[in-house]
Parts: C-alpha cells; sequence; structure tokens
C-alpha cells in the first residue's frame, strides 16, 4: 500500500509521455476550429450516413452524380439547417474534400465512382471529429 | 387542352405510320449493309433475354410517358428506339457520356415531308442518320424542353428550320438497320439495339389468360417501339416481345410479372413473338445503334454552396 503514490506517479508519468492523438487535418478541419462537440459529432453522422446509404444504393436509386448532388442539398436543408453560418468557409472546405476524391461531372454512378463518393464523405467525417 | 385521343384517332383510321416500299428501297440505296445481318452475333439472342426499357427508366425515370397529341408515333417510336440504346451505351457500355435528357420527337416529325399527319420510317431514319436529333431541352431557336406535337407538326411541308436542323447535326445516329425476322429483331436487342416499327396490327388493351396482350383483327396504322424480348421461356413457356406504346396508360398491364423483372411501364404491351412477327413482316422494323452521344455535364458544384455557409 505504501508504494501505493509511486505506482500513480509513474502511470501518470508514463501517460503524459504517451503521443497525443493526432488531430485530423484538412480544410474541413481547419473550417472546424472552435466547433462544438454536438456541432461536430452531428457534422460527422450527416457525412457517415451519407456514405453508408450512397453504397448500400450502389446507383439504384441514385443513379448519377447530378441526383447525389440533389440528395446532400437536401440532406443538408433538412439536417444541418441549424449549422448554416456557424462556421465560416465550411462549405468551400467540404467542396475541396470532394473535388479530392471525385469529379463534378454528371456522370452515372458506376460501383466505383460510388466508392469515391464514399471515400469522399467519409473523409469529411474523419475531419469534422 | 388537345382533344386528341390516340386509340380512338387509329381506331378512326389515322395513319400516322404510313408504308412506302419506295422509300424504304431509296433509303436501302443510300445505305450500305442496309439490312440488320450479324454474322458473328447469329443466334446470339436464342434462349436470352433483354428488357432495355429499364436502362431507360433509370436515367429518366418518366421516360416512356409522353402521350402522342398528333399522328406523329413514328417520331415517337424512333425516339424510344434511340433512347434504349443511348441507355445502353451509358450503363452497360460504359462510354464516357452521359444521357443528359430524353430525345425530342419534334425534328424528326418535322421532317416527314408533307403537311399533312402520318410518317413514312424510312424518312424518320434518314433525317436521324443524315441530320441528327436533339433533346428535351430549351435551344435558342425552338423549346423542346416539353413535348409539343403541334411544333413537328406545323413544320410540316417547309421540313425543319435551317437552325434547328444545325443543332440535330450534332448528334446523328451513326447505324440504322431495317430488321427483317423476329430472330434477327432479338440478336438487335440483345446486344442493345432499340427497334421501331410501322404495321398495320391492333392489339388489346386487355391482357388474356396466357397474361399477354393479344393481336385483335383489324388494325392501326401505327408505329412503336420494341424495348425488350424475353426467350427464356421460364415465365411466359413461349417468346415474348414488350413494346411500348405512345398513348400513356391506354391498356391494362399484364396482371402477373416477375417480381425479378424491371417495373411494367404503364402503356407497355406485352406480346406473343407470332403475333410481334408483324413487325418484321410488314417491312418497317428498324434498329438503332452506335448514337452519338453526348459528354457528361459539368455540375455547378458539389452542394453544399450556400447551405453551411451564409
Amino acid at each position: 500500500m505504501k508504494h501505493l503514490p509511486v505506482i500513480v506517479a509513474i502511470l501518470v508519468a508514463a501517460l503524459t509521455m504517451l503521443p497525443a492523438p493526432k488531430k485530423p487535418e484538412g480544410p474541413v478541419a481547419t473550417a472546424l476550429i472552435g466547433a462544438s462537440r454536438s456541432d461536430r459529432s452531428h457534422l460527422k453522422g450527416i457525412y457517415l450516413s451519407l456514405a453508408n446509404k450512397t453504397q448500400e444504393d450502389n446507383g439504384t436509386l441514385i443513379t448519377t452524380v447530378g441526383m447525389w448532388r440533389q440528395l446532400h442539398i437536401n440532406t443538408l436543408k433538412m439536417a444541418a439547417a441549424e449549422m448554416r453560418g456557424k462556421y465560416p468557409g465550411l462549405d468551400v472546405a467540404v467542396e475541396k474534400v470532394m473535388a479530392d476524391k471525385f469529379p463534378l461531372d454528371d456522370a452515372p454512378l458506376s460501383t466505383s465512382l460510388v466508392n469515391q463518393i464514399a471515400a469522399a464523405c467519409r473523409e469529411v467525417a474523419k475531419q469534422s471529429e | 387542352m388537345s382533344d386528341f385521343v390516340p386509340l380512338k384517332a387509329y381506331d378512326d383510321g389515322l395513319e400516322g405510320w404510313i408504308n412506302s416500299p419506295r422509300d424504304r428501297v431509296l433509303w436501302q440505296e443510300s445505305q450500305p449493309r442496309p439490312i440488320y445481318s450479324e454474322p458473328n452475333s447469329v443466334g446470339s439472342g436464342d434462349g436470352k433475354r433483354a428488357l432495355l426499357w429499364q436502362y431507360v427508366r433509370k436515367l429518366d425515370p418518366l421516360s416512356f410517358t409522353e402521350v402522342q397529341t398528333v399522328g406523329d408515333c413514328v417520331s415517337h417510336g424512333s425516339r424510344n428506339a434511340r433512347d434504349c440504346t443511348r441507355a445502353v451505351q451509358v450503363l452497360l457500355e460504359s462510354r464516357p457520356e452521359a444521357f443528359v435528357k430524353r430525345g425530342a420527337t419534334e425534328p424528326t416529325y418535322g421532317a416527314r415531308g408533307h403537311s399533312g399527319e402520318g410518317m413514312i420510317p424510312a424518312r424518320a431514319a434518314t433525317f436521324e442518320r443524315d441530320v441528327g436529333f436533339c433533346i428535351r431541352q430549351k435551344y435558342e431557336p425552338v423549346d423542346l424542353s416539353k413535348y409539343n406535337g403541334s411544333i413537328g407538326a406545323n413544320w410540316g411541308s417547309s421540313g425543319v428550320p435551317k437552325d434547328v436542323a444545325d443543332i440535330c447535326r450534332q448528334h446523328k445516329v451513326g447505324v440504322i438497320r431495317q430488321i427483317t425476322t423476329v430472330r434477327d429483331a432479338m440478336d438487335a436487342l440483345a446486344n442493345g439495339y432499340g427497334i421501331h416499327s410501322g404495321q398495320y396490327a391492333k392489339w388489346s388493351g386487355t391482357p388474356n389468360s396466357q397474361n399477354i396482350h393479344p393481336r385483335l383483327p383489324g388494325g392501326w396504322g401505327h408505329d412503336m417501339a420494341t424495348v425488350g424480348f424475353d426467350d427464356t421461356k421460364e415465365f411466359w413457356p413461349f417468346t415474348v416481345f414488350f413494346i411500348q406504346n405512345s398513348w400513356g396508360g391506354w391498356c391494362q398491364p399484364v396482371k402477373d410479372w416477375p417480381s425479378s423483372y424491371p417495373e411494367q411501364v404503364p402503356g407497355m404491351i406485352v406480346t406473343r413473338a407470332d403475333d410481334w412477327a408483324v413487325c418484321v413482316t410488314d417491312g418497317d422494323a428498324w434498329g438503332y445503334g452506335n448514337v452519338d452521344g453526348f459528354p457528361p455535364q459539368r455540375l455547378p458544384d458539389y452542394g453544399t454552396i450556400g447551405l453551411l455557409q451564409k
């Protein structure tokens, strides 16, 4: 029992020496500096859901990039209305992440394009953490 | 509001399809290999099915719903065949092109060469091969974004205006072949060719006990697209063809429909191959291939602009 303070001290020292979890980097992460935990979690949830649903559909209901864009617009209108205007530059940041993953051409959704869109959404979700 | 009722008009003798052996011969003389005959793919449709309408519906969910308001069935039939081929090119052949919009009917009908009703399919084929086609959008000289039968009807004997024809020239139908046998039709459909045909024949709007729309005595001088066939005999114990009419939901759908099939489109005729044969024996069945496509359109953004930021 007399060694307990020593053990605790060693544990504390060890924990402080562990590398801090790496913060996500990227335009969305930058735009969300200072964002509340609930807003981050909310945005992450939106984009993870979009990624999952896009892959589940795999071009069946949402057949073109243009239709997916409309889904994206409607999702944000319904699910992210309260975030509008809170984080300057967030819209352009999300666009930048997407542009790195898939082109703006209104092409039919092939499986590979579906996967690219899902990867873009997951990257936005990751940067929202 | 048009008081044109297609079924009544055709029952009363409207000649939407004008039979002209002379024009067919002229067309054949203007075209190397005018008849669909592909030695390398003979029999490729045997025992198969091709349900081409599903691809058009995927890219244009309201396709095949335009109801003709004048005697322009040939231009509806050819447009529907052309759109089947375009959709196959985009979705199955993965060509780097986009469907963009449904095809327009008006320029084709405007090229019929007279001011009365009805059209000779060979003239539609000649126009779409040599001049081209438009899609449902607003162009500078004419708004084709919504079907308006009177536009093509009014061009009549003066023909398609030059500025509209110049727009059509950007997109032509590269391959048009006359289909002369039922087996060639199956091969053509199995290889992604949409078909349209003019014939003197009529079908019942009520399915019979065989779960098909039977032929009736008499006929309509009418052109329709054939958008699929099923030679597997897995559901129907005989070969069936699927004809897409341009009259809206004029007929009852067949009651039993395979659950694995794409949805039955309102106004679709399901017919036995021996009833469908009239579409080739009347001499005016046309297969469309290699349609000039459209480059994918560029979207303005991915959908966030203005929604996450004021």
